[in-house]
């Protein structure tokens, strides 16, 4: 036995078998030219860390010395912010929320003040929260952050018209949401409020990667509900669900490869799980006829096809070392994997910002009181400077053009 | 100029001679599949299954990171990781796999099947790296290289570890 006799075992492979897949590769179509890259993510992080220092150290400059709420100390609105109900109702400073006293939370154990109150979704409370921590507390100031079931909760609450008699808190004069006020929305507030002032903050968005050695196949926010959803359709039974039997992508969709389902991405509760929640499955869940009458979509499956990973800095490692696995990121620049259009767009700033891209979905920031527009521009400024980080725990990109 | 070669020169996909790279590694990944499995059926629908996720990819693949037959071969590995967890419940187990018999029986045929059947019969208490390095040296027909960059070992760690593999045969045929 030697290396001849074991080169001599190999064989040929049968002609016939051999003609038969080349014409079968022979009706691919031929190779494209380079594909796009997602270059731009580059040019606008460095722009977002500039701006983001530049205007950091204006905001430093101007607010040295302030006493606290005095009006004369107050930033200029940011630029981008335009008024949703119109001024037929002025607010005055006396509008802006009177201090309330609450349960110490620093090492001093003096009563720290909540200057403002502020109204999200649960989806975005710990990011709102992380603001806080962030710029507010550092700046002497803190801001009570309650959350909603929903954006139209949301909305309600700081446009309501009494003070919230369950709380106890002060109606809130801040709201961070996904998605923009409606038309009856805003006239709610113009009756109940007065002026509310609009600013787009940026968009939360998530992209999904697969190693390049397997190139990347588009999916529809529907075949991604039908690969990741614990429940689905029961084709049998219409209007009820069965648990979830798909195992590869040909069982989501005849078209998709016969490939195991492999999906690693964030915690179901994290902000950036909720997100993928939010914004790809629900919206899979409710674009499937067979789901209409089904009130709430249902959660992630737990048997081991999706992956949860506390840190989504882990998965692009991961998905060198699973390439057949499909990776739920933050948007952003790829790296050395491939990105997975949805709905046939991949991740792009183009494609979010013009709002094209599936996996993506607006932020606005709503604040009540004309002349009281501090806590704006303290939001978009941290928005600026917390950029980077931002963008990996919470997937929330600020665009350029968001200077306060 | 090997297809390889052309590949590696050609200054666009397009300009590739795709039906040359085609004929020259076919039966490299296709007796990669022989020398791991064994089975026939598995291993024409796994090197099907290899060249159209490799076609498919053309456009992808960066001539920057990796010679052409490392990609094709990384694909080739990850089918077959792939294959055996899809179908660990039904695969058969490597004795029994070895007594399936060839479609094809000419007599030469037969007497490499048994010899690649004992060959493995040999192999299956090797670690499964050591199966890795057989297949893609006398399977694939690769060089030393090549199989280093797929696996991860340093070129001459895969000499030294394929001298020793052979020498073990050796004393055991």
């Amino acid at each position: 036995m030697s290396d001849d006799f074991l080169h001599r075992i190999r064989v040929d492979p049968p002609p016939d078998f051999l003609a038969r897949l080349k014409s079968r590769l022979d009706l691919q179509p031929p190779p494209a030219g380079t594909p796009l890259r997602f270059s731009r993510w580059k040019n606008l992080a460095f722009t977002l860390l500039l701006s983001g220092s530049v205007f950091a150290i204006t905001l430093l400059i101007l607010n040295r010395g302030e006493p606290g709420n005095a009006a004369g100390t107050e930033p200029k609105p940011a630029p981008r912010t335009a008024p949703v109900a119109a001024v037929a109702k002025p607010t005055t400073s006396a509008q802006a929320p009177a201090p309330v006293i609450v349960a110490p939370s620093d090492a001093s154990n003096k009563e720290a003040v909540v200057n403002y109150t502020a109204v999200t979704t649960k989806s975005l409370e710990p990011y709102l929260s992380h603001l806080t921590d962030a710029y507010f507390k550092a700046r002497g100031r803190a801001m009570k952050v309650i959350a909603g079931n929903s954006v139209a909760d949301a909305l309600a609450e700081l446009c309501s018209k009494e003070e919230s008699a369950q709380s106890g808190q002060p109606r809130p004069t801040i709201a961070l949401v996904t998605r923009r006020m409606t038309q009856s929305e805003s006239d709610n507030c113009l009756h109940n409020v007065g002026n509310i002032n609009e600013t787009a903050v940026g968009y939360q968005a998530v992209m999904l990667e697969r190693s390049k050695l397997y190139g990347a196949f588009s999916l529809t926010p529907a075949e991604i509900f039908l690969a990741l959803a614990s429940k689905v359709p029961d084709p049998s039974r219409p209007g009820e669900l069965r648990p979830n039997p798909n195992t590869v992508w040909s069982d989501v969709n005849g078209a998709l490869e016969r490939e195991p389902i492999e999906v690693i991405g964030p915690g179901g509760s994290s902000v950036i799980g909720l997100a993928v929640r939010e914004i790809l499955l629900e919206a899979g869940c409710r674009s499937l006829s067979l789901m209409a009458t089904v009130k709430e979509c249902p959660e992630i499956r737990t048997d081991g096809v999706y992956t949860e990973v506390a840190n989504p800095r882990d998965i692009p490692l991961m998905l060198q070392t699973r390439p057949n696995a499909i990776g739920i990121l933050p948007a952003g620049d790829p790296g050395s994997l491939a990105i997975i259009p949805i709905g046939g767009i991949p991740a792009s700033w183009e494609a979010i910002s013009n709002s094209t891209y599936p996996g993506s979905r607006p932020l606005y920031l709503y604040v009540s009181g004309a002349a009281w527009t501090q806590p704006s521009s303290y939001i978009s400024s941290t928005l600026w400077f917390t950029a980077f980080e931002v963008r990996q725990r919470f997937a929330i990109i600020v665009p350029n053009g968001n200077k306060p | 100029m090997t297809p390889e070669q052309a590949l590696v020169d050609a200054r666009s996909c397009a300009e590739v001679d795709w039906d040359a790279v085609y004929a020259d590694q076919a039966p490299r990944v296709y007796n990669y599949f022989r020398f791991r499995l064994g089975r026939e059926a598995d291993v024409e629908d796994l090197t099907a299954r290899t060249f159209e996720r490799a076609w498919r990819s053309r456009a992808t693949y960066n001539r920057d990171l990796a010679g052409f037959s490392t990609w094709l071969f990384k694909i080739a590995q990850n089918v077959r990781i792939d294959f055996l967890q899809a179908h660990r419940e039904r695969h058969l187990p490597i004795d029994e796999a070895l007594h399936v018999p060839a479609d094809r029986s000419p007599d030469r045929e037969i007497e490499r099947e048994s010899d690649l059947a004992r060959l493995r019969r040999l192999t299956q208490d090797l670690p499964d790296r050591e199966r890795e390095l057989i297949a893609l040296k006398y399977g694939a027909a690769i060089n030393n290289r090549l199989i280093a960059q797929l696996t991860g070992l340093s070129e001459s760690n895969v000499g030294t570890i394929l001298h020793r593999v052979v020498q073990t045969l050796r004393s055991r045929w």
